[in-house]
C-alpha cells in the first residue's frame, strides 16, 4: 500500500486508461490521494460524516468520469477540482435546507464543532474554525488551500479556474478578516 | 507545491497575530475514526463495482439456492421433515381416535367395545355436551329389579356407621 503512494501520476493515468488495469490504477489513486482529498473536503464541510459522504461521491465520480480527464492539467489539480466542486455543492444544498439567520449559523457552527467527536482541537483551533465560518465558501477554499496546504497561487488557479491575482487578493482579504476575528475573540476571553 | 516557509513569511507580513497562532497550532484540530482510511477503499469499491442486473439476479439466486442451498435452509428443511415424520408415525391417543372416527356409528361401536378405556367423568362430560341426551329421568324408566339392584349396591357401599346414623 505504501509503495502505491510513490507511484507517479503518469503511471496512474496509464493504468486507469487501460481497462484491464483500471482497478489497480484506481486502488493506487486512492492510496495516493484519498487522505489529501479528505482533509481538503473536511475543512470545508467540517463534520466527519459529511466529509465521508462528499469524498465518496467525489471518488465515485473520479472513477466513472476518468475518461473525461484529458491530461491537460495535472492529475491532482483535476482531483482537487472535483473535490472542491462536490464540497461547494454540498454546502449549497445544506444552506438551502437551513432557514436560519447568520448569527444562528455561527452558533450552529460552534455547537457542531464541540459536538463532533472527531474534532479534538484546542481553543485556538476552535476559534479559527469559528472565524472561518464567517467567510464566503469560495474564499474559505482559497484560505484553506494556502494556509493549511501551502499551495501556490498558480496551483490554486489551476484548480479553481481563477486568476492568480484574484486569488492573492482574496487570500489577503480573508487573512485580515480572520486575524481581526481571532484577536477580538482572544481579547474577549 | 509552494514551500510552507514562503507561505508563512507571507502570512507574517500580512497578519502577524494569525502567523503566531499558526506557529502554535499548525493543525486544524480535526481527526478521523480509527482505520477510516483503510476501510474507505472498500466502501468506495463497493459503490463503483457494477451492480448485477435485477432480472438476472432473481433467477441466479433461485438457481443458486437449488444447487447450493445455504446451511440455514438445509437445517430448516431437516427440522420440518423430522416434525412431519414424528407426527405421522406417532400413535393416536384414545380421544384423538374417537375424534377421527368417520361416523356416529363408528363412534358408538368404538366406545362400547372400549368402555373400560374411559373414565366415568369423561363419559359424563361427553354426555353433558350432547344436546339430544335426556337428563330428566323418572322412576318409570327403571324396572323394579333395576331399582332393587341399585339399592342393594348402595347399601353394600355404605358404611355401618352411616347406616346406623340414617336409621
Amino acid at each position: 500500500m505504501s509503495d502505491e503512494k510513490h507511484i507517479s501520476d503518469e503511471q496512474l493515468i496509464a493504468w486507469l486508461r487501460d481497462k484491464d488495469l483500471q482497478e489497480k490504477g484506481f486502488r493506487a489513486l486512492l492510496s495516493k490521494y484519498q487522505e489529501r482529498l479528505y482533509w481538503h473536503i473536511r475543512r470545508l464541510v467540517l463534520e466527519h460524516e459529511d466529509a465521508n459522504d462528499v469524498l465518496q461521491d467525489c471518488l465515485v465520480k473520479v472513477y466513472r468520469k476518468f475518461s473525461s480527464f484529458r491530461g491537460q492539467s495535472q492529475l491532482y489539480t483535476w482531483l482537487y477540482r472535483i473535490a472542491t466542486n462536490e464540497a461547494l455543492s454540498f454546502l449549497r444544498k445544506q444552506k438551502r435546507k437551513q432557514v436560519q439567520s447568520i448569527d444562528d449559523d455561527d452558533l450552529h457552527l460552534a455547537d457542531r464543532l464541540t459536538a463532533d467527536p472527531y474534532f479534538d482541537g484546542n481553543q485556538a483551533q476552535a476559534q479559527l474554525q469559528q472565524a472561518l465560518g464567517t467567510l464566503p465558501d469560495k474564499q474559505r477554499v482559497v484560505f484553506n488551500l494556502r494556509y493549511f496546504e501551502s499551495m501556490s497561487y498558480q496551483e490554486m488557479s489551476d484548480i479553481l479556474g481563477t486568476s492568480t491575482g484574484a486569488l492573492k487578493a482574496s487570500y489577503h482579504h480573508a487573512v485580515k478578516k480572520i486575524e481581526k476575528s481571532v484577536v477580538a475573540t482572544t481579547m474577549n476571553t | 507545491m509552494k514551500s510552507s516557509k514562503e507561505v508563512n513569511d507571507e502570512l507574517l507580513s500580512i497578519a502577524p497575530a494569525l502567523a503566531k497562532l499558526k506557529e502554535q497550532s499548525p493543525q486544524d484540530g480535526f481527526s478521523v475514526p480509527p482505520r477510516y482510511f483503510r476501510e474507505l477503499e472498500t466502501s468506495v469499491f463497493d459503490r463503483v463495482k457494477p451492480q448485477p442486473d435485477a432480472s438476472h439476479s432473481v433467477w441466479q439466486v433461485i438457481l443458486h439456492w437449488i444447487m447450493v442451498p445455504p446451511r440455514p435452509v438445509l437445517a430448516m428443511a431437516t427440522c420440518m421433515l423430522l416434525v412431519v415424520a414424528i407426527w405421522q408415525l406417532m400413535p393416536l391417543s384414545t380421544e384423538e381416535s374417537i375424534l377421527t372416527a368417520s361416523s356416529e356409528e363408528d363412534l358408538e361401536s368404538y366406545v362400547s367395545s372400549n368402555l373400560e378405556a374411559f373414565s366415568p367423568e369423561m363419559i359424563l362430560d361427553v354426555t353433558q355436551q350432547t344436546d339430544d341426551f335426556d337428563w330428566e329421568l323418572s322412576l318409570e324408566d327403571f324396572s323394579e329389579e333395576d331399582i332393587d339392584n341399585l339399592l342393594d349396591e348402595f347399601i353394600n357401599d355404605i358404611s355401618e356407621q352411616t347406616l346406623e346414623d340414617i336409621l
